[in-house]
């Protein structure tokens, strides 16, 4: 070895020229790194050996005019520089390479990489692509490599505001509602179980994003309360540009940023938006954004989508419907009673009361059983309570046999779940009032045919047959694995009775939900789960949480949707009705 | 300009009931509606900035006034648009004295260049004719530099031709610098509409892309320029962009140009030849507005164009290819004799028409062996499409996509000397000579292009008299009569700058101005030749009428619109037993 090479002691001694003939590739290993070796041209170039696309060996590449093409999809790199031809995120490590005497030196260590913001062209690139491959990669490398969280939040949710702005009309809120869900489940994982959450949340932020000309502020001096009056008649003449710039007025004229959110949740709460209650949940999570993200970063989203969803069209409503917002108009002097005198946490109320009318399938009953509980002192939050736990309960009991409405169910969860954002962001009115759309969602599923059962028994039977959690929680995750939805509910109970952290199944149950892919339509549930599975510690019921959402997961995996009507149609030919299935 | 105030005194207190309003008109003209609402008064100007429906007829609520027509609603008090793709409303100061509203009045509107700039904008993305040419004629009114509003146009072209088009999108660039040229010949509405219809080629939805980077180093020129030869060869178009990028980003701009000729010329591009005149476009397009706004396009387009997918040549194709390498065009430019020289021009043409592309390209390569200027060849084949314009029937197909690409693109090597060089503007030449051969089926009779033309009287005494026949005949579509007429107005010695800028403002008056205006733009500036002194250039060519005449029925026969007719009348034909060369005979 020439005493040249000794000196650069980063240079390493990697092959001999005798072992690498012209036109022809070998790899060597260097430390850690696979690294490509290459005569080519009657040159040596050394090169990662991992094609950055995916992975596939580059040696296995064709080499031609300096440029070297994976065989896998066909990247092409510059041999020399490795710039990327296919793409401007996705350039190949090279390293300088020595001959002397024979042998071939190549220098790995103190190589410049990539750019620095190379992982955020990778993540626009895999945004605007909508490639799961591409997106997941650049999660991965995130998680792996260190690269800032929350700066990449910020890209995604810049990302979705301005696809938001250019494809999407109010039910873009469900994209939003996916990257918040991926991102607040991830949390409650460890990092290595991350990675599908937090892919789920980036596939949502992503698609095309058009150009758009911004909206201007409106020119003079338009004080808050002529922009606020103007929002709601926006939001009820359903034309919701006009809303946009009332907003973009009013965050331009600064110090009201406080008060959109509480405006938005009045303009969605009108009566006439009964139908539309998902739209509490969407303007919950624009609050969730901004308390978490901060006004500059999401402002342009949230006037943009915060308007589409207030003043989308709301159609015209018809009998049951028609009645439901005749009813909520009536007695809307007896809600502004109520949130004169805010309920107490102190009070008990009577829970099973309000259980029964959830249940009783009648429209007058079921608000009435509203009003009884505010009229007996009780605070919205333990309405929410008890709504969060009846849909849990329903959840574990729906017959899977028949139709067992899980999404409907799901949507009861959430939506009650959403009051408790009313009562942070809004104001108590407006948390009394998104309890009444929360009951009336019961109301609409009352062909689940569900009997109402005491949320105040406790189970009884006996616990698990396991010693320790960790056997118990994967005989539970293979029963969901192997779609036995009869069993895994037992299992469950028998996990909850014995003296097992209930938190380690929620995780092994979250772990495994989102490995499949159905995990993407379950996340919203799943983050609620998490959510209220913390906050009711102390109500009975709450084990009901984990067994409904076991089962659910579980039988939502069938595919069996051409049996289930076969048979129901078999049924219907024996003039049974639907509900003697039950 | 200054502005100058004034307060002009309006209705009488309490003339109006509460939500009522009632136009005023102004001392310079415009009219203001004065409007009492919920005690108050208010003066905004009557035309809505939408689409201008006088806003006394709208009505208020909240204090938002709303127009009858589109229902576009603004603030009262401030004049603020609620809308996209609308102005604000310009409002009005007012006092109450002697019992009268009084309304503070500018004379003079200021111009809202950036407003208008961006109402524009939001033309292009809506691809909204309207919102084009309101936001166009306000820009002109407001005598903004046609740099800024071309500017503007351009790099939303290059996001929305990148965002959803390949290598067609050549033909919208051509629109475009079109638009604008033939534009510049023309004043008030007629600029207008050359320049609406040149923002409606670049309009569209435009997405964001990835962002192109430069190629990490080493940088070498001829490495890349090796690259790119290579993926056009290769049909791999979706490699080229980032060679091109890195290049401008390492100084070498001037060199990308030639470098997307020197493939577009390429044998193995027979057949391609609108590639020339995109690619002669997008040159123009950089000299003229520089590199700034138009890279996008140049490197998105320039990579799809000379990269783009063909199929495996058949027979002809083959035969052209085979023949033009074998007659390595190269070594006949460089080694051809610079003296004065016979051009054969009747030869030449009888050749290209003969039906044989290998006779065709020797005697191409004859002439230019010979030193006959490029330009001179040019001149011939340009001639010689118009002339075949200017006479081809259009009893059956006429053929005028074929006719004025063989126009355009012959005209499109003069930009290729330019941009790319003569050897390129050379292998060039042949693209065109193929592209007359597989204009072969149109079945033109042959005529000497030296000869002079037969005469025909003019179709009127005076100028003015002959000029109103033509422009007559092209409004009513007598496609049969316009061609003679256009000749015997020639002849007798009358301005044919004048009828072309005529019949220029009436083709763009009619939609399918956005189709002719490449050819329009080719016939001006090749007139402008012809008119010249250059005789290399046309000038006093015995064909040269034959531009304005192609031209005159091209733009009739295309509005026709008879294809049913057509179709019915040579299946009649058919049907009889006859082949098509008998309607011509």
């Amino acid at each position: 070895m020439s005493k040249a090479i000794e000196n650069k002691s980063d240079f390493v001694r990697v092959a001999s020229t005798d072992d690498l003939p012209p036109e022809k590739a070998m790899a060597v290993r260097v430390g850690n790194r696979s690294v490509a070796l290459f005569n080519h041209n009657g040159r040596f170039y050394a090169t990662d050996n991992q094609c950055p696309h995916m992975g596939y060996p580059l040696i296995r590449g064709r080499t031609r005019n300096g440029v070297l093409q994976c065989d896998w999809h066909g990247w092409s790199y510059a041999m020399d520089g490795g710039g990327c031809f296919t793409g401007g995120c996705d350039d190949l490590d090279t390293f300088p390479v020595r001959v002397e005497n024979g042998t071939v030196y190549v220098q790995v260590s103190g190589v410049a990489s990539k750019r620095t913001d190379s992982h955020y062209l990778l993540l626009k690139e895999a945004l605007l692509s909508r490639d799961n491959w591409i997106l997941s990669k650049a999660i991965a490398i995130m998680l792996a490599q260190g690269v800032s969280e929350e700066e990449t939040f910020d890209h995604l949710i810049e990302h979705l505001g301005k696809h938001i702005a250019s494809d999407h009309g109010a039910n873009g809120a469900f994209l939003l509602n996916q990257l918040l869900n991926g991102i607040a489940v991830s949390r409650t994982l460890k990092r290595e179980d991350r990675l599908i959450p937090l892919m789920i949340a980036a596939k949502a932020a992503s698609g095309r994003a058009g150009d758009r000309v911004s909206p201007q502020p409106l020119p003079g001096d338009v004080d808050w309360d002529r922009l606020s009056s103007w929002t709601r008649m926006f939001s009820r003449d359903r034309m919701w540009e006009g809303i946009e710039k009332c907003l973009i007025t009013a965050r331009n004229r600064g110090g009201n940023d406080s008060k959109i959110i509480p405006l938005m949740y009045d303009c969605v709460l009108e009566p006439s938006f009964l139908m539309f209650s998902q739209n509490i949940m969407h303007i919950g999570d624009m609050a969730e954004l901004v308390d978490t993200f901060g006004w500059e970063l999401c402002g342009p989203m949230v006037c943009n989508l915060g308007a589409k969803v207030a003043g989308r069209n709301r159609g015209t409503p018809q009998g049951d419907t028609r009645d439901s917002i005749d009813f909520l108009l009536d007695i809307q002097p007896t809600m502004e009673k109520f949130s004169q005198e805010p309920g107490s946490l102190a009070k008990r109320y009577d829970e099973s009361m309000l259980a029964e009318s959830l249940f009783s399938g009648d429209l007058e009953n079921t608000f009435n059983g509203v009003t009884r509980a505010f009229e007996q002192g009780a605070h919205v939050s333990q309405l929410v309570d008890t709504m969060v736990m009846l849909a849990g309960d329903r959840m574990a009991r729906t017959p899977a046999s028949f139709s067992p409405g899980w999404f409907n169910i799901s949507n009861e969860m959430q939506l009650s779940s959403s009051i408790r954002r009313v009562l942070k962001y809004g104001t108590y009115r407006n948390a009394i009032q998104a309890t009444y759309f929360a009951s009336w969602h019961f109301y609409q599923n009352r062909w689940l045919n569900l009997q109402p059962s005491d949320l105040l028994r406790m189970d009884e039977g006996s616990p698990s047959q396991h010693e320790n959690s960790t056997d118990a929680c994967k005989e539970i995750v293979e029963h969901i694995e192997s779609i036995r939805t009869a069993e895994v509910a037992g299992q469950v109970r028998a996990y909850l009775r014995s003296a097992f952290d209930p938190n380690d199944l929620l995780t092994e149950l979250t772990v495994a939900i989102l490995k499949h892919d159905t995990g993407t339509d379950l996340l919203g549930t799943l983050r609620t789960v998490i959510d209220e599975y913390e906050r009711c510690s102390e109500h009975p019921a709450r084990n009901k949480l984990l067994i409904g959402i076991a089962r659910f997961a579980t039988d939502v995996r069938q595919r069996n949707d051409n049996d289930r009507a076969t048979r129901t149609a078999r049924r219907f030919a024996r003039r049974e009705t639907a509900d003697d299935m039950f | 300009m200054a502005e100058t105030y004034q307060w002009v005194k309006t209705i009488r207190c309490g003339s109006l009931q509460d939500g009522q309003a009632e136009a005023i008109a102004m001392p310079n003209g415009r009219t203001v509606a004065v409007f009492f609402w919920d005690g108050n008064y208010f003066a905004t100007d009557n035309q809505c900035p939408h689409m201008g429906f006088p806003l006394v007829r709208g009505s208020v609520k909240n204090g938002v006034l709303t127009c009858d027509w589109h229902g576009r609603a603004f603030d009262l008090e401030s004049g603020g648009c609620f809308h996209s793709q609308c102005d604000d409303l310009d409002v009005f100061p007012i006092k109450i004295e002697e019992e009268h509203v009084w309304v503070q009045y500018a004379s003079d509107r200021p111009a809202k260049t950036q407003a208008n700039l961006r109402l524009l904008w939001e033309g292009l993305l809506g691809d909204d004719r309207w919102t084009m040419s309101k936001a166009l004629a306000l820009l002109l009114e407001g005598n903004v530099d046609e740099q800024e509003v071309v500017d503007l146009i351009l790099s939303h072209m290059g996001r929305h031709i990148a965002s959803s088009h390949g290598p067609e999108g050549g033909e919208d660039v051509s629109r475009l610098v079109n638009g604008v040229h033939v534009g510049r010949r023309y004043t008030g509405e007629d600029r207008l509409i050359a320049l609406t219809t040149a923002a409606r080629s670049a309009a569209g939805e435009a997405h964001e892309r990835t962002e192109i980077i430069p190629m990490p180093p080493p940088y070498d020129w001829d490495q890349i320029a090796s690259w790119v030869r290579e993926f056009s060869r290769d049909r791999q178009g979706h490699r080229i962009e980032r060679c091109l990028f890195t290049a401008h980003n390492e100084g070498d701009s001037e060199k990308i140009i030639p470098l997307l000729y020197e493939c577009a010329v390429q044998p193995y591009f027979m057949g391609f030849s609108q590639n020339l005149i995109s690619l002669a476009y997008l040159a123009e397009l950089v000299s003229t507005f520089g590199w700034e706004n138009s890279s996008e396009l140049i490197f998105w387009l320039g990579a799809n164009i000379v990269g783009q997918g063909r199929s495996e040549p058949e027979r002809f194709r083959r035969d052209a290819v085979r023949h033009m390498i074998s007659l390595d065009v190269d070594s006949l430019v460089e080694s051809r004799s610079l003296s004065a020289v016979e051009f054969d021009e009747t030869e030449l043409v009888n050749s290209l028409l003969d039906v044989d592309i290998v006779k065709s390209f020797d005697a191409l390569a004859k002439e230019l062996r010979k030193g006959v200027p490029i330009n001179r060849v040019i001149t011939t084949l340009v001639l010689l499409s118009a002339d075949r314009m200017a006479r081809s029937p259009t009893s059956v197909d006429a053929g005028w996509e074929s006719l004025t690409l063989e126009l355009n693109v012959a005209s499109a090597m003069r930009r290729a000397i330019e941009h790319g060089g003569s050897s390129i503007a050379a292998r060039g030449l042949f693209h065109v000579a193929f592209q007359i051969f597989t204009d072969r089926w149109i079945n033109i009779q042959h005529r000497d292009l030296a000869e002079n033309l037969d005469s025909v009287s003019s179709p009127g005494k005076t100028e003015d008299s002959a000029l109103e026949a033509i422009l007559d005949s092209v409004n009513t579509l007598n496609v049969e009569e316009v061609g003679s007429q256009v000749l015997g107005y020639l002849q007798a010695g009358f301005s044919g700058t004048r009828l072309l800028h005529q019949l220029g403002s009436a083709i763009l008056r009619d939609d399918s101005g956005q189709n002719v205006l490449p050819t329009l733009r080719t016939v001006f500036e090749e007139w402008d030749n012809c008119s010249g002194t250059e005789e290399e250039l046309g000038s006093l060519h015995p064909a040269r009428f034959q531009l304005i005449v192609g031209l005159a029925r091209y733009a009739t026969d295309i509005r026709s619109n008879t294809e049913d007719t057509s179709a019915a009348h040579a299946a009649s034909r058919f049907a009889d037993g006859k082949t098509t060369i008998e309607i011509f005979e």
